[in-house]
């Protein structure tokens, strides 16, 4: 594995097959660190769940260690992103963000059936990223105008997320999950697509992307799974 | 040249009745003013979010993480359960 940084400025390469050279590096490191990446979050998620921590928090409580935790993360990955330092800032992140997944995961553990969700959830959320990956090198057509519409719909999401932690409504929450999935798995196609195209020239900040919309992914896959498929016996 | 007429023997709808289909019609026009109003402030507050993140939907995506997993516990919605206290009655004989 050959993470080296790459810089962030606009590409100045001398021809075509260059330019092809850089964007299969900055694709090929993108892979390997999403993959290294899922390692402190399967260990954050274990250490969550095993010690309690998230389950411990309230919303409020919550909100305050995500808002310190994960900014503070990004903003250190943002600066970091073009030195060596970036990837294991961007894994502590990755680590930080298996923690706050463990409440949900210690939820469906809960479950009889708890186990194999989490393997299903995480079956499709793989079968998506492979398929949004299969397509990204298929698709010819530009997509950077689909990203203003998917951060638009993010932002609603995200409205009517945070007014359902009021609402507490399970139909509403069901909608939002099915959305969620839509949306992200559409990210995910237009970050890759991203990469392929050479817009996007940094492997982590690419990473940082994918990685984001695979969790949100996964999460949503396995709440509307802990929903239909769950078994309290 | 023609001129139309209201027609004396036109149906006479009763007086309740007009007066419920034209509340119909204001409650309606209320309901579609509110739904406007809404998706406007739905708008408002996503222009805003979307200024105050500043474009990058990094933050919005782990933004959307932590409010999935502040949602309620997955549970299947089975609507609300009634308890019901079940007493055995027992009839007395009649004299």
């Amino acid at each position: 594995m050959n993470l080296q940084p790459v810089r962030t400025d606009a590409y100045q390469g001398s021809g075509s097959s260059s330019s092809a050279v850089q964007t299969n590096r900055v694709l090929r490191n993108t892979y390997w660190l999403l993959a290294l990446s899922m390692v402190p979050t399967v260990l954050g998620a274990w250490l969550g769940v095993s010690t309690g921590l998230a389950r411990a928090m309230g919303p409020g409580m919550s909100l305050i260690v995500f808002l310190v935790g994960a900014f503070g993360f990004m903003f250190a990955i943002e600066k970091t992103k073009n030195s060596a330092a970036g990837v294991p800032v961007l894994l502590g992140f990755t680590f930080f963000m298996g923690i706050m997944l463990s409440r949900l995961v210690g939820t469906v553990l809960g479950l009889s059936n708890g186990a194999s969700l989490i393997m299903t959830a995480f079956a499709g959320t793989g079968a998506i990223f492979l398929g949004m990956a299969t397509l990204s090198t298929i698709i010819k057509r530009d997509l950077t105008s689909m990203g203003k519409w998917l951060f638009i719909g993010m932002i609603m999401l995200l409205v009517a997320g945070i007014a359902n932690i009021f609402i507490q409504s399970s139909a509403l929450m069901i909608t939002l999950s099915v959305i969620a999935i839509g949306i992200f798995s559409a990210f995910i196609l237009h970050d890759l697509k991203r990469v392929q195209d050479g817009l996007e020239t940094n492997y982590i900040s690419a990473t940082l992307g994918v990685y984001l919309s695979i969790y949100n992914v996964f999460q949503s896959l396995l709440m509307l799974l802990g929903i239909f498929g769950g078994q309290d016996d | 040249m023609y001129q139309t007429r209201p027609s004396l023997n036109a149906p006479v709808f009763s007086a309740p009745l007009m007066a419920l289909a034209r509340f119909g019609r204001v409650l309606l026009g209320l309901a579609l003013l509110a739904g406007a109003v809404l998706l406007g402030l739905l708008l408002l507050a996503a222009l805003l979010l979307r200024r105050a993140f500043r474009g990058r939907s990094s933050s919005a995506r782990a933004s959307w993480g932590w409010a999935q997993a502040a949602q309620p516990s997955p549970r299947r919605p089975t609507g609300e359960v009634v308890d019901v206290e079940v007493r055995e009655i027992r009839t007395t004989d009649a004299p």
